[in-house]
């Protein structure tokens, strides 16, 4: 069949434009990386794009096809045809975008400048660290189960789906991605590793580690490994929650506020939580402060709660709530 | 000029762990690595089924004696035994040491790392992260090597190599992100910069492995070993030519022809599917060429033979080769719990390259060394695989030879000085070079000239060779050649101009191309990978000895080095 490949083209000087070639004799099985080799090798040899091994494990080829970050030796014509095909009229000609991943500057039409991505994947110190115990002559043991808890992350191909589509990335340019942290994830959990404790004091500061991410859910829905760095993220702060107070900091108050008013009143009490949250039960009057402006406001507009009704549903919630905690606290926890 | 003590050129699994050894010794050693690809997207990523070590984990009775004869006889007896005899003695303590270092071996139940068969080996030593090893070897050691501080020249092509007065003294090279030229000296000089597999028009490897090293080498005098010695890996998925492991033969799966029989009885009666590999894939291209392939209509990409898993049943596929399982999916829509999978030999390994001795320095000949010069990895003979390799001895020679060459080069570069390099001759010369390539109009794309050759070497230099085919080849060489030179390129820019870089490795292409069929000309007689319908015996007389082939446009010299034995005395080779 005849597809059409809109490409966004773009020099590192220029405003990106839209090139569109048109390949005959496609396959619906054809992978978008083969027919972009086409489209360089018999069209237009000046367009730019990585490739290596073709086969979904070297990560270079990582693009945005249709919209969503992928890998184009991955994605074949066929599924992004059938996709688009409800929003396609019976006349047009099937068509399929092709665009440079997102939250890294474009070097040359898809090829992006990734130096941020691997300078933050350093940044978690991304090597089992075994310096403080005596290194045995053998291997270290690591049962079935233990390895079987690293397979999700060290799957993971560093191809920069997840960090192109980070939500939170692209606000905070002090977030090191979720790419690292899920591979942060893999150190905390491998029993072989000596610096679990370093490493959670480490991913617990500011809003360059895990608590920067808001949960979007965009690296997870887009990475072609299933490595769902979102999940991992969250398993890294049910760590640090485990071993924090509530005074610890602002982003560990906030779980654990919100669970405890859910658990008593079926839903969140937001007058409560902003006290204790932000104001650190009056004791952070800074934050008190910050918070006067909103209050004001609200009240101004009549929309500030002047009194809390619990949820109908609290018991059940609560008891919810109860029985996820006792699950978690069964699964056995990797050793430290 | 740039300057540095060491640079490593290719930043796969041989130069990742030659640069940790160096790291280690001597961490004030100021190290530099260059690759064309980020290293994390060097073709080792790709290695599916494992690494062989006697660690005896599952099997008690293995040793590595029993190794180094496995190998040996792999080889088709013209590996050197002395190489060979390193390689598996050091086997597994670089295994622990990789452990150490974190890589995610799967598993026995008691802790210990799991070993499971492997194609040509007698006992159970292959040890595997599922069906990723290379994929979980590179990512720990890279990620190792950057604590060290080590300079990584990412997405830089190599243009050359700069030898003078036989000692290697740094290289030209050109940052594909903005064309920018220079030159770089050093100390010591290492090659990891792997294979070639893109000389042929059916690989497993991926689109970098342009044997661009070897080529380099080549052309600056540099010998090259056994080049005629190409593996073919029998599974091969049809069409697109990516790997199905051995690692699936490993767990049992059955090779079958078109009328449903387990053809390897006629071939290999013990070992079965778990034959070395050119046995292996000589018997299917045997099969398919008696008639009992499948899809022989003449159907564009020809006939394959069926791998099939069925039997296996859905949770081991899943559990031990899922990447197997993925890869059959997404590339040829196949269910291998519930249908068997195409598949095909696909040019996969090479056996030969730049010759080194056991301490990892090149050769200039069957005697002396080059100064300055190292290499290890697929783009080196040192010769641990001779005619043919086994399956998971090349990760093994990556991380036994790459540490070994590292604490060679640590040792050597102690009393050196930096080489004086007439820095501006060399970037002109390189300069004119890229300039004529820009420059040059004419009626032929890179594609078409590439796919030709490609074409050419699968037909004259395939699993079967003659006299008359290679000759053939040879002369059709001559004429893509000439194409050459009409050649054009869309792109004159100098940001990310990755047309310029393919024309590049197409030169590279046609330097190993003419090497592999020149030398596999002479060779009159079938050994291990290379076989030859009209020489079909083992010549030991005449041919019990390594091809050196020394390059030049003019033509190419041939000359034979003795191998090396130590522990044992050739013989018939059986399975």
């Amino acid at each position: 069949m005849q597809v059409r490949f809109s490409v966004i083209r773009q020099k590192q000087t220029e405003a990106p434009r839209i090139q569109t070639y048109t390949l005959d004799n496609v396959d619906p099985s054809d992978t978008i990386l083969s027919c972009l080799n086409r489209i360089k090798w018999e069209l237009d040899g000046g367009l730019a794009f990585r490739k290596n091994c073709r086969n979904a494990i070297c990560g270079s080829c990582s693009m945005r096809i249709n919209g969503r970050s992928a890998l184009a030796c991955k994605e074949n014509v066929g599924n992004e045809l059938a996709q688009k095909a409800s929003s396609l009229e019976a006349s047009e000609q099937p068509t399929i975008i092709i665009a440079p991943m997102g939250n890294m500057p474009v070097i040359k039409d898809l090829v992006v400048d990734m130096s941020s991505f691997w300078k933050n994947l350093e940044a978690v110190d991304p090597y089992v660290s075994s310096s403080a115990r005596a290194i045995p002559e053998r291997e270290f043991l690591q049962t079935p189960e233990e390895r079987e808890r690293l397979d999700q992350t060290g799957n993971c191909i560093l191809c920069g789906a997840c960090y192109s589509e980070c939500n939170a990335r692209e606000v905070n340019p002090d977030f090191v991605g979720p790419h690292a942290l899920a591979k942060a994830q893999r150190m905390v959990v491998d029993s072989r590793d000596q610096e679990k404790e370093a490493r959670l004091e480490k991913y617990n500061q500011g809003s360059q580690g895990v608590w920067g991410c808001t949960r979007c859910y965009m690296c997870n829905a887009v990475c072609p490994m299933d490595v769902a760095p979102m999940d991992q993220i969250g398993n890294i702060k049910q760590e640090i929650l485990q071993r924090k107070s509530q005074d610890s900091s602002r982003s560990v108050r906030h779980r654990q506020v919100m669970v405890s008013l859910v658990k008593q009143g079926g839903w969140i009490d937001e007058r409560k939580f902003a006290l204790m949250v932000v104001g650190n039960y009056f004791r952070d009057l800074r934050g008190l402060l910050s918070l006067a402006p909103l209050g004001l406001k609200m009240l101004a507009s009549r929309k500030f709660p002047l009194c809390f009704d619990p949820s109908e549903g609290t018991q059940e919630v609560r008891s919810l709530i109860e029985s996820v905690q006792q699950l978690s606290d069964n699964v056995p926890k990797s050793k430290v | 000029m740039l300057e540095h003590d060491v640079i490593i050129v290719g930043g796969g699994l041989a130069g990742c762990r030659a640069a940790l050894e160096i790291a280690r010794t001597d961490p004030s050693l100021n190290l530099a690595m260059v690759a064309k690809t980020h290293p994390i997207r060097s073709h080792s990523v790709a290695a599916q089924g494992g690494i062989a070590a006697t660690l005896k984990n599952v099997d008690a009775q293995d040793s590595w004696e029993a190794h180094a004869f496995d190998t040996v006889k792999g080889s088709d007896y013209l590996a050197d035994q002395d190489a060979v005899e390193i390689l598996t003695r050091e086997a597994p303590e670089v295994v622990i040491d990789l452990e150490h270092l974190g890589v995610l071996f799967s598993r026995l139940e008691d802790g210990r790392v799991a070993q499971r068969a492997f194609g040509g080996h007698s006992h159970k030593r292959t040890c595997y992260a599922a069906d990723k090893t290379g994929h979980a070897i590179l990512h720990e050691l890279y990620n190792n090597i950057l604590q060290y501080g080590v300079t990584i020249y990412e997405e830089w092509y190599v243009l050359r190599l700069i030898l003078e007065d036989n000692q290697a003294k740094g290289v030209v090279m050109y940052r594909v992100l903005d064309g920018d030229l220079q030159v770089l000296r050093a100390k010591a000089v290492m090659f990891a910069t792997g294979g070639y597999g893109r000389v042929f028009n059916t690989t497993s490897n991926d689109f970098a492995s342009t044997g661009d090293g070897l080529s380099l080498a080549a052309r600056e005098g540099v010998p090259l070993e056994d080049m005629e010695f190409v593996q073919f890996h029998p599974t091969g998925l049809y069409p697109a030519g990516v790997l199905i492991s051995e690692a699936v033969r490993g767990e049992g799966a059955y090779l079958i022809n078109s009328e449903g029989d387990r053809f390897m009885a006629n071939y290999a009666p013990k070992q079965m599917e778990l034959a070395p590999r050119d046995i292996t894939s000589r018997a299917i291209t045997t099969e398919i060429r008696a008639g009992r392939g499948i899809q022989l209509d003449g159907q564009a990409g020809g006939p394959f033979v069926h791998l099939d898993l069925r039997h296996m049943g859905r949770e081991k596929i899943m559990s031990r080769v899922p990447f197997c399982w993925e890869e059959a999916h997404r590339l040829a829509g196949v269910d291998a719990v519930h249908q068997p999978i195409p598949v095909r030999p696909t040019v996969h390994y090479s056996m030969g390259g730049i010759p080194v001795n056991i301490e990892g320095q090149v050769r200039s000949g069957a005697e002396g060394l080059i100064d300055n010069f190292f290499a290890a990895g697929e783009c080196a003979c040192v010769s641990v695989h001779g005619a043919n390799r086994l399956g998971s001895n090349s990760l093994l020679e990556c991380v036994v030879y790459g540490r070994r060459t590292g604490a060679t080069i640590a040792r050597y570069v102690q009393n050196q000085k930096l080489p004086e390099v007439d820095e501006q001759q060399y970037l002109q010369a390189a300069k004119e070079r890229l300039q004529l390539l820009l420059d040059q109009s004419g009626e032929y794309r890179i594609a078409q000239i590439r796919q030709q050759l490609q074409d050419c070497m699968a037909e004259h230099c395939g699993v079967f060779r003659t006299d008359q085919t290679i000759t053939a080849g040879l002369t059709q060489f001559k004429a893509l050649r000439d194409q050459y030179a009409q050649m054009r390129l869309d792109d004159p820019g100098k940001v990310w101009n990755t047309e310029l870089i393919e024309a590049l490795e197409l030169q590279s292409l046609m330097v190993v191309g003419e090497v592999i069929m020149t030398g596999a000309l002479q060779r009159q007689e079938s050994r291990g990978a290379h076989s030859r319908e009209d020489f079909p015996g083992r010549d030991d007389q005449n041919f019990l000895q390594h091809t050196l082939a020394y390059y030049s446009p003019a033509g190419i010299d041939l000359q034979y080095m003795p191998v090396t034995i130590t522990m044992f005395e050739p013989q018939e080779r059986k399975y």
